[in-house]
């Protein structure tokens, strides 16, 4: 799993190298259950090269932990606190990595497969805690 | 003497302020009058929008997807049919296609206008939204009577559009493209040579391609940087190839520069207008939708990612279907997105009176951001 997590970096660090300085749009997939019966997702960059008008469309397949490449492109900041809300994905090296739509007492991530209740979020409890502080 | 201890400041924006059109709070870190840093908070207007399409039947989320930017929604619907109708491998029907493009090129210049009129209130300019809002009044009359609804119009079919448009609407149509350099000249009367505007625009947010570019800044942000990223002549999409029209550049990329361009775009946008009307005039016999069942929608299994270039930027629609009648994932690119993003860049440094001259300049829309 630690070789592949350095694939992504290294792959998409040799794209921004190659002139592919923006990743315009950066999706998740859930795939889980796999085969095995683990988690499994997949993540989409599409990247846009400026000089030649060139797109790229690079996909991975990881589990549950991914680099953050919010170093090489400043886009993926968001993109991948929006994929942690709604995927629980953990990026590796995030600076800031916390939800970004829901609330931070949500339980769950409404994305994935296996969620099911939406019910269980106490929104109450959380404003009364934030008034004490 | 002793100098004064200089402590920082944090002052709380929003949620709900007249300036962010939208819910959106920013916490803005100050030394004295300068942002030293400024995080913006989203998810006040989140729907779960792509949540919600997992649920429901194709034509059940069809509804749902002109309110992902309620200001430009036929963008958005052909975003998502666009994608739907790649994977039905359907090619809709060219009277359609004319009709799509007219009613999006109409829907740029509703929502630049309500886009200009905004952002000279945010600058202290009271009376021209008056103006603007006068002329976005009379292209919403002409998509009522086209689509029945003044903004979400729920328009655009499964291989086509709904209905066709008179003859005496398209006449509507001509007569307000004729008319609007006469009204809208007494508006930009008003703004481009205005002094108190200039100083409040020039120079100021510069946005650099080498910033807006890792940020994946699209659309007008980033044309006003130098770069000619327009997606109906990258990636040309209906019509789009056989119509004639150019795409303006700036090289500044402050605040003035993004306003000049709207403008800019306006009369480029009215123009094609004018071309879809002259062709729908003399085709008024052709179909305007494919015979389809519109319930019963179930494209084949695989991928399918649309470019649409809407007012604000680039909008992408990628579509993950598993050959059911429900989509297994659907995904918005939203311009908006990332330009609240880039927002925390460009207010370091600034006063704290220019954020909202800044932030109203790049043209933000919390729904389309939060989704």
């Amino acid at each position: 799993m630690k070789t592949e997590s350095m694939e992504i970096f290294q792959t998409l660090s040799k794209f921004k190298r190659n002139g592919f300085v923006s990743l315009i749009s950066l999706m998740a997939e859930d795939l889980s259950p796999n085969a095995e019966g683990k988690d499994e997702f997949k993540l989409h960059y599409t990247l846009y090269n400026p000089v030649n008008k060139e797109f790229k469309e690079f996909e991975t397949t990881i589990n549950n932990e991914a680099p953050s490449v919010s170093t090489l492109y400043k886009s993926a900041n968001y993109d991948e606190r929006e994929i942690y809300d709604l995927f629980g994905i953990k990026f590796k090296n995030h600076p800031n990595l916390k939800r970004i739509f829901l609330d931070e007492n949500f339980e769950g991530h409404p994305l994935r497969n296996d969620y099911e209740n939406a019910s269980n979020c106490d929104f109450k409890a959380n404003i009364e805690a934030e008034s004490k502080e | 003497m002793k100098e004064l201890a200089r402590n920082k400041m944090t002052v709380n924006i929003g949620p709900q302020h007249p300036s962010t059109h939208g819910v959106l709070r920013l916490s803005v870190e100050l030394d004295g009058e300068k942002i030293t840093k400024c995080t913006p908070y989203l998810g006040y207007l989140h729907r779960g929008l792509e949540k919600a399409a997992q649920d429901r039947l194709f034509a059940q989320y069809l509804p749902m997807v002109d309110r992902v930017d309620y200001l430009a929604g036929f963008f958005y619907s052909q975003a998502y049919l666009s994608a739907v109708e790649e994977l039905l491998e359907i090619e809709i029907p060219k009277n359609a296609q004319y009709i799509r493009v007219l009613t999006m090129e109409l829907n740029r210049v509703s929502s630049h206008l309500l886009w200009l009129g905004c952002f000279l209130m945010d600058l202290g300019n009271q009376g021209a939204v008056f103006y603007a809002f006068n002329l976005r009044n009379e292209i919403l009359n002409i998509f009522e009577k086209i689509t029945g609804a003044r903004m979400m119009h729920n328009y655009y079919i499964f291989g086509g559009v709904r209905d066709k448009i008179s003859n005496n609407i398209l006449n509507d149509i001509l007569d307000f493209t004729q008319n609007f350099n006469q009204k809208f000249k007494v508006l930009e009367n008003m703004i481009t040579e205005n002094p108190i505007f200039l100083d409040r625009t020039k120079g100021l947010g510069i946005l650099t391609s080498e910033i807006a570019l890792p940020y994946a800044i699209t659309g007008v942000n980033l044309r006003a940087s130098g770069l000619s990223l327009d997606f109906r002549k990258e990636k040309p999409y209906l019509i789009y190839d056989e119509l004639d029209f150019t795409v303006p550049t700036a090289f500044e990329g402050d605040c003035y520069s993004r306003y000049k361009l709207r403008i800019d775009e306006i009369k480029i946008s009215l123009d094609l207008v004018n071309q879809c009307t002259d062709w729908l005039l003399s085709h008024q016999e052709g179909k305007v939708a494919l015979e389809l069942n519109q319930i019963n929608i179930k494209p084949k299994a695989g991928k399918a990612v649309s470019y649409t270039e809407s007012v604000r930027g680039l909008v992408m629609c990628h579509l993950i279907t598993d050959g059911s009648e429900k989509p297994k994932r659907v995904k918005w690119r939203t311009p908006s997105f990332y330009a609240v993003q880039v927002l925390e860049k460009l207010a370091i440094g600034n006063t704290i009176a220019d954020l909202m001259a800044i932030y109203g300049s790049l043209d933000i829309v919390l729904p389309e951001a939060d989704r």
